[in-house]
């Protein structure tokens, strides 16, 4: 067997390779003088890291994420039965049909603001149907042409 | 010597994931008990990682409300196809680099709990005592991801690949920076004892 790498050998220290793989390696281990030493040294450099121990004991969350979800858990609980009175509710019922007549009055203000103080006229003929611009149609569209191809005489028709 | 995974540490394994997919089932049901149950189970481990990585008791215990709240929106979302805690240690990861970043980013000075130095020559500190300090001195002395590879290795018990699942790294990646983070600590505490001798 070629000696153990670095890596293989991390993972033979940590106790994170199968029971298979690690009874190979130590068996190389124990006939192999290199691979000894470097086992040696990095399973102490292992303990020694182990020397860094951390206590939590004073910092748990766990009640304070206990409290939250019970908070939560009783709101939904509380949501899904919650009747608003009849009384409660007349407060938020007016406030609603003020806010629309206050967007009405609003838009129809905007409305007239928004107008332009002059339109272009549209223009016919002198003795040209009033009730084309009075439809909306626009003189010189193909529509009021057809139409008053139809209706006028030649000469009558302005270009 | 070191022996590989038994198979009653493999049943123990199983069973503890087994009960914590039960637990986000649970939770994704709605019952907010759940998250309680996981949380008295899970803390301990989070905020030792927490703590490691953010050398600060403050910031550790928002990382791990943080990630218990991130438990339960994620919990709809759960598929148990890889270890429980190998997705929560993610969750952890991720805010604790988060949180180092920003603090970082903020410049914040050093706290007084942050700032490890080399121990002084105390007649009363007892030789493990000594390396204690001497360890966390040279782990936060690594650049950010050995000091993470290391953390998840030594401290918290996950191989190779489990750290590539955990960080999102390559597992090639993960065995260079735990190669080159072992190396680094190998020369940093030979040279600091060689400081205190």
């Amino acid at each position: 067997m070629e000696h153990i790498n670095d890596i293989e050998l991390q993972e033979y220290v940590s106790g994170t390779l199968p029971e298979a793989k690690a009874q190979q390696f130590r068996r190389h281990i124990d006939g192999c003088d290199a691979c000894k030493n470097r086992y040696r040294d990095t399973a102490n450099l292992w303990n020694a890291l182990g020397q860094w121990s951390v206590d939590p004991s004073g910092h748990e969350i766990a009640d304070r994420i206990e409290a939250l979800a019970a908070e939560s858990q009783s709101n939904r609980k509380a949501g899904r039965t919650k009747i608003i009175p009849f009384t409660r509710s007349i407060p938020m019922a007016l406030r609603v049909a003020a806010a629309i007549i206050l967007a009405i009055w609003g838009g129809h203000r905007l409305g007239e603001y928004g107008q332009s103080p002059s339109t272009p006229d549209v223009p016919f003929s002198k003795e040209g149907p009033r009730y084309v611009a009075a439809l909306g149609f626009e003189w010189s569209s193909e529509l009021t042409w057809t139409v008053l191809d139809e209706e006028t005489s030649p000469g009558e028709v302005n270009p | 010597m070191p022996s590989g995974i038994s198979s009653n540490e493999i049943f123990y394994m199983t069973t503890n994931d087994s009960k914590d997919g039960e637990l986000m089932a649970r939770l994704a049901g709605g019952d907010m008990s759940a998250l309680g149950e996981l949380a008295h189970r899970h803390q301990g481990r989070v905020l030792e990682l927490a703590f490691r990585t953010l050398r600060s008791w403050d910031l550790a215990e928002d990382v791990a409300q943080e990630t218990f709240l991130r438990l339960h929106r994620a919990a709809k979302r759960y598929k148990p196809t890889a270890k429980f805690t190998t997705w929560l240690y993610r969750i952890v990861v991720n805010l604790s680099l988060d949180a180092q970043r920003k603090r970082a980013k903020a410049g914040a000075s050093l706290e007084p709990e942050l700032y490890e130095q080399l121990p002084a020559s105390d007649p009363n500190t007892t030789e493990k005592e000594e390396m204690a300090a001497l360890v966390k001195t040279a782990v936060q002395a690594l650049p950010e991801r050995q000091r993470m590879a290391v953390i998840l290795h030594r401290y918290n018990g996950l191989n190779h690949a489990e750290i590539s699942q955990t960080t999102g790294w390559s597992q090639s990646a993960v065995e260079s920076l735990l190669v080159r983070a072992y190396a680094n600590l190998r020369g940093k505490l030979a040279k600091m004892k060689n400081l205190l001798d």
